[in-house]
């Protein structure tokens, strides 16, 4: 017998009934809440899902803003700073010969 | 339950007649279950109200592995903890002042006296008194509930035990 099972049942048991019989008692004395109409449920589905509609198009148009921004800055700061710029082409065009050579010499064992 | 099926894949399609419908349906039952969690029927308005419009939002986030109504009483459920998370000062308050008035004085405006053993669930911690109720009332298992509550079973198990056993104490010391 654990200290939190079997021996608690029985009193459990007792406590599980009468509450039970309270809350089936709060549920006929709590005033039924007037849920409105069909017909206003529908206004308010209209409603809520062109909200929500509208709300995803702003967070997309909003997506893009940013991202546009943050890319003309990138371009902002790499054109104003030539510098960086050539170190992007000449880093650019390493590795370009860098792939074409990997890539010759893979070529030529699998001819060998 | 085939005529909600139809309006529940009608709704994700779109259907704003099968959403309505299905609102209108469930509407009493999440608020009953919510005025037992929250103990404050004007909490329970609000926040089925909350719950219908978030269903409204995510409807077609509804996958069927769950009954519906189990699906809205997810979602109040979980809003009532998010708020309380945020107004945990205003809650303090609550708690001390009596959140139970109202339905106090509904009981008694029915003739009929405001049980002891829900004025001790009212002061039963949130989370124990939400698992004592989906377990006992509804009739949900562990693993149920700790998937709408996105806790481990064992922790509701844990949770509805010693919320019993704090119900069983406090009315011990009454009587």
């Amino acid at each position: 017998m654990n200290s939190n099972g079997n021996h608690d049942e029985p009193q459990n048991d007792v406590i599980v009934d009468r509450l039970m019989a309270d809350l089936r008692k709060l549920d006929q004395v709590v005033q039924e809440s007037s849920s409105p109409s069909v017909d206003t449920w529908k206004g308010i589905v209209r409603e809520q899902w062109e909200i929500t509609k509208r709300k995803r198009r702003w967070e997309t148009i909003l997506f893009f803003m940013v991202a546009l921004l943050l890319i003309s800055g990138g371009y902002f700061v790499v054109f104003s700073t030539p510098w960086i710029l050539g170190a992007i082409q000449v880093i650019g065009f390493a590795l370009a010969i860098g792939i074409w050579i990997f890539e010759s010499s893979s070529h030529r064992e699998e001819r060998l | 339950m085939p005529q909600e099926r139809e309006w529940i894949k009608k709704a994700k399609k779109g259907d704003v007649a099968a959403l309505a419908l299905l609102i209108q349906k469930h509407y009493s039952f999440v608020f009953k279950y919510l005025v037992k969690v929250t103990m404050d029927p004007r909490a329970a308005e609000d926040l089925t109200q909350d719950t219908m419009l978030k269903c409204m939002e995510n409807i077609t986030r509804y996958d069927g592995s769950s009954a519906f109504s189990s699906w809205l009483i997810t979602i109040g459920t979980r809003l009532f903890i998010d708020k309380k998370r945020r107004r945990k000062r205003e809650q303090q308050w609550l708690l001390k002042e009596g959140n139970t008035r109202l339905l106090r004085w509904q009981f008694e405006s029915n003739q009929e006296e405001w049980p002891e053993l829900l004025e001790l669930l009212s002061k039963l911690s949130v989370d124990q008194r939400i698992a004592v109720l989906l377990k006992h009332y509804y009739g949900y298992a562990y693993d149920e509930i700790g998937e709408m509550l996105n806790i481990p079973a064992g922790t509701v198990k844990s949770r509805v035990a010693y919320g019993l056993r704090e119900l069983r104490k406090e009315l011990d010391q009454h009587e």
